[in-house]
């Protein structure tokens, strides 16, 4: 069985799990707008401030699952409610909890659907989230990963912060068939991941996954597992052929469901593929070429669309819709790489993407003093129509998406390619087109002609800089000093790269 | 006595309708069915944890009978309180409907609790067609040609259940035969101790299990499902589809200890084969469909095809899991026909396109839809989940892992037809489409509590399992 160290004090995971949750059901009883924003705000801060202890009282030089709460929960099915972190959950732990509140006050002012429902599904979403990374019970986990489906598909269906009433038919049903269709292919990626559950249950005897790792298990079965698995992960990060769905749910989303689309619902999905080499070490030895070079197509595809954007002038929704995938494929050549420096890779580019891409949605929305019709803009006509400092956060958070030097996805580049290339040298060269367009793509698309200028300018007042301003450091120190984001991953990515046989 | 309290309710309930007949214009005469459906349900949950053989050991209260019973009396609630439109019937005939309503529910407690075949298959026998006959004395329209098309309908239902209650018949009289007594507990004693050998005995417990397949309307007997519900007002839709799958799935429950030794890999084949079919076949058979009362219907039936396909390993705790599975999906189905009753006060034969933009002018009416469908669909938190997961860990303990992946299909299959509506639901409202549709405070009540204890059994469900096996291994 993988190591685990089991939490006898407050039971703090299980509290920044089940606030959210707890929260979402307050606000549908509550039933009042506006009380129910600040409600939503405070709940999400609240699950923030709570996952500090849990940052604190990590222990970094272990690679087990810490904070391990293990209750019986249907003995009948030997389910038990199981929740545990390592290193690289933690982190990510640590991305939705502060992201959410981002979130909150990106839905503050809907053109539709905001208040109540809104907020309530952003809390369910984020309770589903945390649920997906801190699971150590396979049933639990498939009901964290497919309860978070219904959230997000009602918040693209139902919320709207698109003030474009000439449309707003077209749109309506725009946004209901991108729901749809997202909540189709997400529960077509689920039920794989369940049945692989039941089937490693099945053979080791119980759904506790630290267990269902310490053991081996035939050839056969480990394609199947392994495949079942990738096909769950691929459709969440997205990746060719489950991606889709992807670029309508996110045009379709208001910014704080595409902030949580494009940030936060990956995770799971790199999560999941970062601990498939402990459960299926020799499927993943054997099928790792193929889907790094899935990854690198997936980069591709993602420049070439996030350059298609640009050209057409299309807004930031757009342009997030090509890299975000695009940096996802790097992350699943990092992973796949089985080297610890490509893990560290992915677990970069994860995160720093999230920051770009968070940012550039934001700036997009621009809220009440800018003028709420900024985001369906080109880049560059939100970078046109701003003041100064707005101008320097677009065309920022547009180059950190490129991963100019000195910003967060910088080292996952380096990371992953001094990863691939000494795995596969072809890789690498074949990942290099993908990463220029999408350069390329983000440089065009904030530096390139506005279009029109209209009389609204955005000029970010004081909460509009409390939040873009800290993104913008966090890119910076993460393509700066490094360091301070690996020594929490550093022991579990080592446990994960020695679990592969034949690594190195 | 008090174990019988819910049969008693049921009786007084039943004379109760015809009673109140001199003040049916009276302000509380619509409060009349719903305030029976509230007794008989108190009574029920009264005697939930009673036991007693009475009758000179004809009539057994198990933990099994008293949990259909509260089953039995959550779906007539949900009935009652969605009522019907008093002025659309004649008065007489609503009363007579409502004590035959009554009756047959009581039929089907007497399949619960019967020890004896004979008395079981009488029952069986004349609680169907009391919950379906009556639906068509409702007479909704003068039409000559819908008044045919009703006869049609109806002569067709007669034919086929008598069919299958001649097969019941003929299966039970062998599993007599050949158990040597009248006890479904000696039978089931026999069967277990290899005492039916006779290849008579097998088939007869399949021929036995034709009506009660036939009352789920499970594959391939549910073709005569759509046409029922056509010619149902939408209010009377549970008695239609939902109180006789029950009274099926009880009686399916209560002959499967008679399954002979030797023969459970083949039932157990059977099950999965009629399950899968029900799941996938109505999964796909609700992609093109327009009428809600069918598309629900079909739904329904899905759902019950998940029973099946959780009794796949036929241990003593898979048919407690099956109970489970029995209880989540019916709970899944009442909120849909409630909201749909209550959309039907709108547009008597709801359509898809009349759910469009219920989201903005109904948001509760819509939230109770949204969250039924949900349910239906089987999503987290709601009790259809872990009806999926014991239904997949089910079929692993079979040895059948290619049906459980069929029925993975058939679990994402479902929720096509559910994001139709959930996307009508969401969209723009359109003309034609519903305006504010009103729910009563009862209707919101019995609603909020339907969903509620879906959410307590989706996410707590280790109590009821428990209960559940242990009624099942009594059984």
């Amino acid at each position: 069985m993988a190591p685990i160290l089991t939490d006898n004090g407050l039971p703090w995971l299980s509290i920044v799990f089940a606030l959210p949750a707890v929260g979402a059901a307050a606000l549908m009883l509550i039933g009042h707008d506006a009380l129910n924003r600040r409600l939503a705000l405070i709940v999400s801060l609240a699950a923030f401030l709570c996952s500090f202890p849990l940052l604190s009282g990590f222990d970094r030089g272990r690679h087990a699952f810490q904070f391990v709460r293990l209750h019986a929960w249907i003995p009948q099915l030997h389910v038990n409610y199981a929740v545990g972190v390592d290193g690289v959950s933690l982190s990510m732990l640590l991305l939705v909890t502060g992201f959410m509140p981002l979130c909150v006050v990106a839905a503050w002012r809907m053109a539709e659907g905001g208040g109540t429902a809104c907020m309530t599904c952003l809390l369910a979403l984020e309770s589903a989230l945390i649920g997906c990374l801190v699971a150590l019970d396979f049933v639990l986990l498939a009901l964290c990963w497919m309860g978070l489906l219904a959230p997000l598909a009602f918040l693209i269906a139902l919320c709207d912060d698109e003030d474009d009433h000439g449309g707003r038919f077209f749109r309506a049903d725009f946004r209901s068939l991108a729901a749809a269709r997202f909540f189709f292919f997400g529960l077509a990626g689920s039920i794989p991941l369940l049945l692989a559950g039941v089937v490693l249950a099945r053979e080791s005897g119980t759904f506790f996954i630290p267990a269902i790792m310490g053991r081996s298990y035939g050839a056969g079965l480990q394609v199947w597992v392994f495949a079942a698995v990738v096909f769950a992960c691929s459709q969440r990060l997205p990746l060719p052929p489950l991606r889709g769905w992807f670029p309508p749910a996110l045009s379709a989303a208001p910014t704080a469901a595409a902030i949580a689309l494009a940030v936060l619902a990956p995770l799971p999905g790199l999560y999941g593929l970062l601990r498939l080499a402990s459960i299926t070490p020799d499927a993943c030895q054997r099928f790792s070429g193929a889907l790094m070079w899935l990854g690198a197509i997936g980069l591709l595809l993602g420049g070439f669309r996030a350059l298609g954007a640009a050209l057409a002038g299309e807004g930031p929704k757009s342009l997030v819709a090509g890299f975000a995938p695009a940096w996802m494929g790097l992350a699943v050549l990092g992973v796949f790489s089985g080297t610890r420096l490509g893990q560290e890779g992915a677990m970069f580019a994860v995160p720093a993407q999230g920051l770009a891409a968070a940012g550039l949605l934001l700036c997009g929305r621009a809220t009440e003093s800018g003028g709420g019709r900024l985001s369906s803009r080109p880049l560059a006509s939100v970078r046109a129509n701003s003041r100064a400092i707005g101008r320097v956060l677009t065309f920022f958070f547009a180059l950190a998406g490129a991963a100019v030097p000195g910003t967060g996805l910088f080292p996952a580049v380096l990371a992953t390619l001094a990863a691939i290339l000494g795995v596969e040298p072809t890789l690498a060269f074949a990942a290099l087109p993908g990463l220029m367009l999408l350069a390329v793509a983000l440089c065009l698309g904030v530096a390139g002609k506005s279009g029109f200028r209209s009389g609204e300018v955005w000029n970010p007042d004081s909460r509009e800089l409390a939040i873009l301003v800290p993104l913008a450091l966090a890119l910076l120190v993460m393509g700066l000093a490094p360091q301070t984001v690996l020594d929490f991953t550093r022991p579990a990515l080592d446990a994960l790269a020695q679990a592969l046989p034949d690594s190195p | 006595m008090s174990a019988l309290l819910p049969e008693l309710a049921l009786i007084v309930g039943a004379l109760l309708f015809p009673a109140m007949m001199p003040f049916r214009k009276t302000a509380f005469s619509g409060a009349v069915g719903p305030a029976c459906g509230a007794l008989v349900l108190a009574a029920a949950i009264l005697a939930l944890g009673e036991e007693a053989t009475l009758f000179s050991g004809s009539y057994a209260l198990t933990p099994f009978s008293q949990s259909c019973k509260l089953l039995l009396t959550v779906a007539l609630l949900a009935h009652l309180v969605a009522g019907g439109r008093p002025a659309d019937a004649s008065p007489r005939r609503r009363a007579l409907r409502q004590s035959l309503l009554f009756l047959s529910v009581f039929g089907a407690m007497v399949i619960a609790s019967a020890t004896s075949l004979p008395v079981l298959a009488a029952a069986l026998l004349l609680t169907g067609p009391g919950m379906v006959l009556p639906v068509f004395a409702h007479e909704r329209t003068p039409d000559r040609k819908d008044s045919g098309n009703r006869r049609g309908t109806l002569a067709r239902y007669l034919l086929l259940e008598g069919a299958a209650a001649v097969l019941t018949l003929f299966g039970m009289g062998c599993l007599l035969a050949q158990g040597g007594s009248a006890e479904v507990a000696a039978i089931a004693g026999a069967a277990r101790q290899g005492g039916m050998a006779s290849a008579w005995a097998p088939a007869g417990f399949l021929f036995a299990l034709t009506l009660p397949l036939f009352r789920a309307s499970l594959w391939p007997m549910q073709r005569l499902l759509p046409e029922l519900c056509r010619e149902t007002a939408v209010e009377n839709a549970v008695p239609v589809v939902v109180l006789p799958g029950i009274g099926g799935l009880i009686a399916l429950f209560r002959l499967l200890p008679c399954l002979p030794t030797g023969h459970e890999r083949f039932t157990s084949l059977f099950f999965v084969v009629l399950g899968l079919l029900a799941v996938c076949s109505v999964a796909l058979a609700a992609h093109a469909l327009d009428d809600l009362k069918v598309f629900f219907a079909r739904q329904c039936v899905g759902r019950f095809g998940w029973v099946l396909l959780t009794l796949a390993p036929l241990a003593p705790e898979s048919v407690g899991w099956a109970l489970y599975a029995a209880l989540c999906s019916v709970l899944a189905t009442l909120p849909c026909w409630l909201a749909l009753s209550v959309i039907g006060l709108e547009h008597s034969s709801p359509r898809l396109g009349d759910l469009h933009g219920l989201a903005r002018s109904s948001p509760v009416a819509a939230g109770l839809l949204a969250v039924s469908l949900l349910g239906l669909a089987g999503i987290p938190p709601l009790a259809g989940f872990m009806v999926t997961v014991s239904a997949l860990i089910a079929l692993m303990r079979a040895g059948l892992p290619f049906a459980a992946a069929l029925a993975g299909l058939g679990a994402v299959l479902a929720l096509v037809p559910c994001l139709r509506a959930l996307r009508a639901v969401c969209a723009v409202k359109k003309r034609g489409s519903l305006a504010f549709v009103p729910l009563s405070v009862l209707c919101l009540a019995v609603g909020a509590a339907l969903v509620l204890l879906q959410l307590l059994l989706g996410l707590l469900p280790a109590k009821c399992l428990d209960l559940a096996v242990a009624a099942a291994l009594v059984l």
